[in-house]
This record gives C-alpha cells, sequence and structure tokens, in this order.
C-alpha cells in the first residue's frame, strides 16, 4: 500500500472554501497533477483520500493534514513538487512523509493548536495575559452548548477539553493561543471556547471580527 | 479604493462567501499599471450560474490572452451580500483585483435571457455608476453588452453605451484594444463609440433617434451620427475550427450549475423550428472538427482535472462527425476515468447505443422536446419529430429497462386550440400506457415528467409578429391540462405566467419599455428568474409607474409592413425569408432541414453557409 500524509497551508481567501468544497477541489488537483490516487472498489468508486480534521470555512490552516493512497508507488518530493506546481494562491504543500499504519490519521487525532485574534478598544489597557491565567486556573469552566442534532442547550464543562492557554495583546490585538481537544473522541470547538473567554472577561465583540487560526493538528504518530 | 479589509469581516458573515473570492485555477490576476484596458466581464446572476457558462470561459480567455488587455469577473451578488455592502458602503467589485467595477475601463454584461435586466442595473447601481447612460460622466466606465439578447436591444438602449451583436471571440478584444488607443489618444467616450460603431456587431443606441406614429408604433430610425451603419450587421466567425478556445479554463472551487469540461461542437443549427431564436440568429452552422474536439477536450480534462465533460451545440447529434466523435470518445473515457453528457440527442439507434455504454438511460431516461401535441401544430412550428417517433422511442428505452420519460411542450402557440392540448395529455397517457404493456399491471416505478412552457415570440423568428396568449387564456390552459395529468406516474408542471408575459415585453420591447425596467429596479425588483425573488405585484406598479401597456406589446398582432424596433439589427436572415415561414406556418406547411437544399434564409449575404444543401442529393 502506497500511503502517505500531505501537510498543507491553507491560508488567504481560499480559506473561505468549505470542507466539501476541498474535497472536490483535491481530487482535481490530483488528477491533473498526474499522480494516480487508488480507487476504491465498488458501484461508484472514489478515490481514497481522507482529510485527518476538517477545517471550518473561514479559518486559515498552517499544517492540515491529508491523507492519501496512491495507485503505484511515488517520491515523496514528487508528489509535494507536482501538486505544488499547480496550488492557486493561498494553497500550498509544506511537507509530504510515507504514512504506513493500519488506522487512519483522522481515527489518531486528539488536539490541535489554535491562535486566535481579537481586536480590542484602544483604551482597553486591562491586564489580559492575568485574565487569561485566571481563567485557566478555575476548576471547572462552565458553559452551554447547543447540540445540533437535537436543538438541546447542553451544559457542559470545558476545562478538561482546554490543554493549555495563554492570552497575550500585541498591537491593540488579543493574541490567545490555545491547544483544545480535537477529533473523534472528544472535541472543543475554538468558538464555544473564545465565546465562554470573552464572557469572562467581561467584553463584547462581534463575532466577525475575530480570526482563527488552526496552527497544528496533534495526533499520536504510529509506531 | 482598498475594501479587502471590511470584505474580510463581510466575508465571514454571508452564505457562500467563496462566490467572492477568486482564486480558483485558471484564474488570470494582472497588474493593472501593466495593461492598457481592464475590462470586466459581468454576469447578472449568481456566480453558480454565471460560472457554468461557457461563454464566459471563452471571453475571459481571448481578451486575457492580450498581454496588455485584462478581463476580470463580476456577478450579481446574493441579497444577503449586497444587503451588508450597502449597509457598509462597500461598493460592488471585480473577484481578481477586488477593484470596486467604478474603477475599470469597461463592463461589459452577457445578456442571456430578459429576467436579468434589473441584476444589470441593480449591479451597476452597487458599483456606484449612475444607471443611465446619459448621466455617465467621463470619469465613469464604458458600459457594454452582448449576447443573444442583443439580437433586440432596444429595452436596455438608455443603459447601455454600446452593443455587441453576435460571435464575440474577436469582437471584444478589439473594442478593448480600440478603447486603449482611443485613452492614449486623449479621446472622450463620444470619440470612442464613434471610433467603433462602423466595425461589424456594434449598435451605439445614441447614435440612432426613434420616432414613434400615433398609435405607439415606431415610425423610423433616424441616424444622428453619419459614421453610424444604417443597419448593424451581427459579427460572425466564419472559421470555428480555429476559433480560440480555452484548455486553461476556470475551474470553480465550489459546486455551481454545470462542473464540467465542455466543447462546442458547432454553432448553429439546420432545422428551421420556427420558434426557436437560436436557429436563427446563430446562422450558419458551423462546425470543429473531431479532432480539434477531441484535442479540446483533452485539454480541458488535464487542466482542470474534470471527470465529465459535455458536448455543446443546438442539436448534438446533427454535428456530420458524430458517429465517429463518440465512438472514439467511448473507448477512451473508461480508460481515462470520465463521464460523457450529451444535452439535446436525437434517440435514434446510435443514440441508444451510446447511451447504454454510458450507462445514461437508466440514469437520466430520456428526452423529448415535442414543443406541440398533435401533428398539426408541430407542422405550424416546424418541428420535425412524430408520435411515431416519440412512441417508437420510448418503447425501445422501457424495453431497456429506462424508468423516466422527459417531455418538453409549448403553451399558447400561435393556431393552438383545445384540441392541441388534449394532444399533450393524449401523447403522455400513450405513453404510460407503454410502460404498462411493456412491464405489467404495477409498471414498475416508472414516470413521465411533462414540462410545459408559454410560449414567447421572439425577434428575429418568423413567429416575432405574433401575438402571445393572454394571461387568462395561459391560466385557463394550465389548468385545463392539469387536470388532464392527473395520473400515477404523470409529473405536470408549467411556467410561471406573469414572468412569461414580461420575458415576451423586454423580447420585442422597444426604447420605451426601458424606463420599467428602471421603474422595477427602483420598486426593489432583482434576481427576477429566481421564483422565489420574483415579484409580480411589483411588476405591474414598475409598468404601471413606467406608462407601459403589457398588452400593446405581447398580445398585438404585428403587420408584416410595421417596423419592428430591432429591424436595426441584421442577424443575416432576411425579413423575406421570415413573412415566408410565417405564412408557411399559417398554411401548416414544412420547411425541410437545410441541409437537404437550401431555403433562401438569406445568412449567405453575410458569410459562406458550409451546411446549405450539403445533403441535397441524398
Amino acid at each position: 500500500m502506497n500511503k502517505y500524509l500531505l501537510t498543507f497551508e491553507k491560508k488567504g481567501y481560499i480559506k473561505y472554501t468549505s470542507h466539501l468544497d476541498m474535497q472536490r477541489f483535491f481530487q482535481r488537483i490530483f488528477r491533473r497533477s498526474g499522480i494516480k490516487l487508488a480507487y476504491s472498489q465498488g458501484f461508484n468508486p472514489h478515490p481514497k483520500m481522507s482529510f485527518a480534521l476538517p477545517l471550518s470555512l473561514g479559518y486559515t490552516g498552517l499544517e492540515e493534514l491529508l491523507e492519501i493512497e496512491t495507485a503505484i508507488p511515488y517520491d515523496t518530493e514528487e508528489i509535494k513538487a507536482k501538486v505544488n506546481e499547480i496550488m492557486p494562491e493561498g494553497l500550498s504543500v509544506v511537507g509530504v512523509s510515507v504514512f504506513e499504519s493500519k488506522k487512519t490519521a483522522g481515527s489518531m487525532v486528539n488536539a490541535a493548536e489554535f491562535i486566535i485574534t481579537i481586536p480590542v478598544n484602544d483604551c482597553d489597557k486591562r491586564d489580559y495575559n492575568k485574565i487569561g491565567t485566571d481563567f485557566m486556573a478555575q476548576s471547572a469552566i462552565n458553559t452551554q452548548k447547543l447540540q445540533r442534532k437535537t436543538g438541546k442547550i447542553l451544559d457542559i464543562d470545558i476545562r478538561p477539553l482546554i490543554k493549555d492557554m495563554v492570552v497575550n495583546v500585541v498591537d491593540n490585538n488579543i493574541i490567545i493561543e490555545t491547544t483544545i481537544a480535537q477529533g473523534s473522541q472528544e472535541t472543543l470547538s475554538p468558538e464555544l471556547l473564545i465565546s465562554t473567554f470573552v464572557k469572562f472577561a467581561g467584553f463584547d465583540v462581534d463575532p466577525v471580527e475575530i480570526d482563527y487560526t488552526r496552527k497544528k493538528i496533534i495526533y499520536t504518530k504510529p509506531e | 479604493m482598498d475594501i479587502t479589509k471590511e470584505l474580510d469581516k463581510l466575508l465571514k458573515s454571508v452564505e457562500k462567501p467563496a462566490r467572492y473570492i477568486g482564486r480558483e485555477i485558471g484564474e488570470v490576476v494582472k497588474d493593472k499599471e501593466a495593461v492598457d484596458c481592464r475590462f470586466a466581464f459581468a454576469f447578472p446572476d449568481s456566480y453558480e450560474i454565471g460560472m457554468s457558462f461557457m461563454g464566459l470561459q471563452i471571453l475571459y480567455y481571448v481578451v486575457n490572452k492580450e498581454e496588455r488587455l485584462s478581463c476580470e469577473r463580476v456577478f450579481a451578488p446574493g441579497i444577503d451580500m449586497e444587503n451588508l455592502m450597502r449597509e457598509k458602503n462597500i461598493p460592488l467589485f471585480t473577484l481578481e483585483t477586488k477593484t470596486p467595477i467604478g474603477e475599470m475601463d469597461m463592463i461589459g454584461f452577457t445578456l442571456q435571457y430578459e429576467m436579468s435586466f434589473t441584476n444589470i442595473l441593480n449591479m451597476l447601481d452597487l458599483g456606484g455608476i449612475p444607471i443611465l447612460s446619459s448621466e455617465r460622466g467621463e470619469e465613469y466606465p464604458i458600459v457594454c453588452a452582448g449576447g443573444p439578447c442583443a439580437c433586440n436591444p432596444e429595452p436596455l438602449a438608455d443603459f447601455i453605451d454600446f452593443f455587441m451583436v453576435g460571435d464575440g471571440e474577436e469582437l471584444l478584444p478589439l473594442v478593448c484594444k480600440k478603447y486603449a488607443e482611443n485613452k492614449k489618444a486623449g479621446g472622450t467616450k463620444d470619440d470612442y463609440l464613434k471610433s467603433i460603431c462602423s466595425i461589424t456587431g456594434i449598435y451605439v443606441p445614441k447614435f440612432y433617434d426613434v420616432e414613434y406614429n400615433e398609435d405607439g408604433t415606431v415610425k423610423k430610425y433616424t441616424k444622428n451620427y453619419e459614421g453610424a451603419p444604417d443597419t448593424v450587421q451581427r459579427c460572425i466567425i466564419s472559421d470555428l475550427d480555429h476559433a480560440d478556445y480555452p484548455t486553461e479554463v476556470l475551474v470553480p472551487l465550489i459546486e455551481v450549475v454545470h462542473d464540467r469540461a465542455v466543447v462546442e461542437t458547432m454553432r448553429g443549427c439546420t432545422r428551421g423550428c420556427r420558434f426557436c431564436q437560436a436557429g436563427m440568429i446563430y446562422r450558419p452552422v458551423r462546425e470543429r472538427t473531431a479532432e480539434t474536439i477531441e484535442k479540446q477536450i483533452y485539454g480541458q480534462l488535464n487542466y482542470a482535472g474534470y471527470d465529465e465533460v459535455s458536448l455543446l451545440s443546438l442539436s448534438t447529434s446533427d454535428y456530420s462527425e458524430f458517429e465517429p466523435l463518440i465512438n472514439s470518445l467511448l473507448d477512451k473515457c473508461k480508460r481515462d476515468n470520465y463521464r460523457i453528457s450529451l444535452p439535446s440527442l436525437r434517440m435514434d439507434n446510435l443514440a441508444f447505443r451510446v447511451m447504454e455504454e454510458l450507462n445514461e438511460g437508466r440514469r437520466a431516461g430520456i428526452t423529448f422536446a415535442a414543443e406541440a401535441g398533435t401533428q398539426r401544430l408541430r407542422d405550424v412550428i416546424n418541428k420535425g419529430i412524430t408520435e411515431d417517433d416519440i412512441l417508437g422511442a420510448t418503447r425501445q428505452a422501457i424495453q431497456l429497462g429506462w424508468s423516466t420519460v422527459k417531455l418538453y411542450f409549448m403553451m399558447g402557440l400561435p393556431t393552438e386550440t383545445y384540441e392541441d392540448l388534449d394532444g399533450i395529455a393524449n401523447l403522455t397517457h400513450k405513453i404510460m400506457d407503454t410502460n404498462y404493456e411493456i412491464n405489467g399491471r404495477k409498471g414498475g416505478r416508472f414516470k413521465v415528467n411533462v414540462s410545459c412552457a408559454n410560449f414567447i415570440p421572439k425577434p428575429h423568428t418568423p413567429f416575432q409578429w405574433e401575438p402571445q396568449d393572454t394571461r387568462e387564456s395561459l391560466q385557463k390552459k394550465h389548468v385545463y391540462l392539469k387536470d388532464k395529468m392527473k395520473r400515477n406516474g404523470i409529473y405536470f408542471n408549467y411556467h410561471e405566467t406573469e414572468t412569461s408575459l414580461l420575458e415576451a415585453l423586454f423580447a420585442r420591447g422597444d426604447r420605451k419599455t426601458g424606463k420599467a425596467i428602471l421603474e422595477a429596479f427602483k420598486l426593489g425588483c432583482k434576481f427576477d428568474a429566481w421564483t422565489e425573488y420574483f415579484d409580480a405585484q411589483k411588476w405591474n406598479q414598475a409598468l404601471e409607474n413606467a406608462n407601459i401597456d403589457l398588452k400593446f406589446y405581447t398580445e398585438r398582432r404585428r403587420s408584416f409592413d410595421e417596423v419592428l424596433p430591432w429591424d436595426i439589427i441584421d442577424e443575416g436572415v432576411t425579413k423575406e425569408f421570415l413573412i415566408r415561414e410565417c405564412k408557411k406556418a399559417y398554411a401548416e406547411q414544412v420547411t425541410k432541414d437545410c441541409r437537404h437544399g437550401c431555403e433562401g434564409c438569406g445568412i449567405n449575404r453575410l458569410t459562406d453557409c458550409p451546411f446549405g444543401g450539403v445533403f441535397a442529393n441524398e
């Protein structure tokens, strides 16, 4: 089996494409590049290709992961070069590695690092670094989330889902660097984290002012 | 004006933000300082519809191919985006460089259907550009338009500086270059319009004054600039095989209506259906060679990574090299993993074999554009298909296990009676009966989709003098037919009457009707082709405000000697031919496919007609 793990970057305007758009896009990119993907068997064959963790529409991703299986073996540098040659502005492959694993990369993801930027008012001179420390010092962080399937609002404690979180202010922007649970086991939406933090810090912000960047996806590497 | 920072916030709040970002494969972004003319190709509907349009791909390519010209794109933004743009004062911008359209040199709208006209006005307004040509000073872009609806440009004459009539592959780059020349020479807009108005296919409305008779009909057109032509001849590309066609197509990032490689096998049609405008205004038939077509297909598939290709023309099966082409493609499509889509295929033996091989029959079923319910009426409209053709082919399809039949009809055709409507119902029921006969009493999951459009008399066709059926009559006919279609497995739908009336108004409207478009825009009409946005009440108000009597334009029979607003445009077919065809329609006489003998339509006055009479001796 010729399995590879591609690390790619998604930034600029192209971040406004959805996960589904990216699936179709990468299928086309591979057809174009001449890298032959392996196809599933059956009545409606589809190329073997999957993203380790979907990236929300509007988020920048610096090290996103795409797992592929090819029909014939390729040199990892060849894959990178052929794909990058035809990528549009904003998307590029930063690394390719051989990925010999029975489990999918997606199933091994457990967390992700985010950088979140929130603009603050000029005259707001509060110590957000300390507010961040206080936020994290709580033994439980109770908040509410909407369960999409049922439409019910659930009470949850998100503290266990936050691995770490540091808050700083740079040029009138609050910069939050955090590692939170992501993946199929347990997951925390960065938006829920931010809305909870903003409430804790006691200020208001229009959600469209906030920038989300997923810096890195963390997964248990195969043995 | 740099709008990018504000734009970022908007993109986070709207539906499908990727409509507004560009960045597709195939996008061409040029430095504005390095070009002499910046042209904005404007599609007056959503991104998803505009990006499915082959003409955009061609024109984008032919302009950008020129080093010193640039073509950028702009579409009608969704209502949510428009509201935010107006609230935040962000002008309509191009996708490539996010330039407000008011800063472009030229804006060119494509006129694909009448119901997109209010979007044109709305887009200009969103760009901060005065809507009326007469109110746009030198500081604003030149606004031009082209496409099938330019064959009667008059309803838009007050808004558009010049129209391009006919094939655009060579014409558009030419007028852009002329723009650059004029700019370099320090010329005004008027200088520019004067410099292009004698080019074949260019119509500058302001160079013509219109006088009307007391009854509201056109009295005459008078030139007010002597350099303008007496009539504007359509621009015709005589050699389609060597006409530019892009390999490096734009590949949308989001799902659009048609998301596949497209190759135009031929332009024009020889069948001569009397209601069909495309069949008249794209004459003569010009073909690409099978070799060129295959090269273009593979060029696009390899460039775009598409897994589907569509062969486009007015009548796929009439392409003279169809059989060798499709055989060659059938061999290759399995090997190379792509699907073939064949719209408007005539259901002969070859078609059945092709569809079986492509597994298309089972997936999509078969489609017939019967257009009318009786042989008499089909003879009137010169639609060369018989009930035996349809029933024979459906029988074959049902025997192959295909389970969907689609039928297209028109309602309100000239000379139509209720007997013709009964014919529609009878044919549909006969197809249902055929299925029961073959598949037994339960009949399986078989269905017949019947779609009824309202006939709209179009300019430059033999029916251009005909009255349209009245609102009341159409509504009565819809109810009548609907009642006859009540049977399990028959799905009957028909077009909205109000929309058809307005389409008919603007299809044959004169300059005065432009005021109704302006009034409708002012009342907030937009996306009128979308049933969810179309507002009949507002439109009726707009007609009243503009003092336009709908019936004068839709229900009035014009005489053959009336001066028609679109007489200023010479599409190639002569009025004598259209009159002859109209008289033959009333005599229920058919005119044969002109490959079997020239019918003298007059197109050979303007260009060579390579297929006229080619089968005359068979």
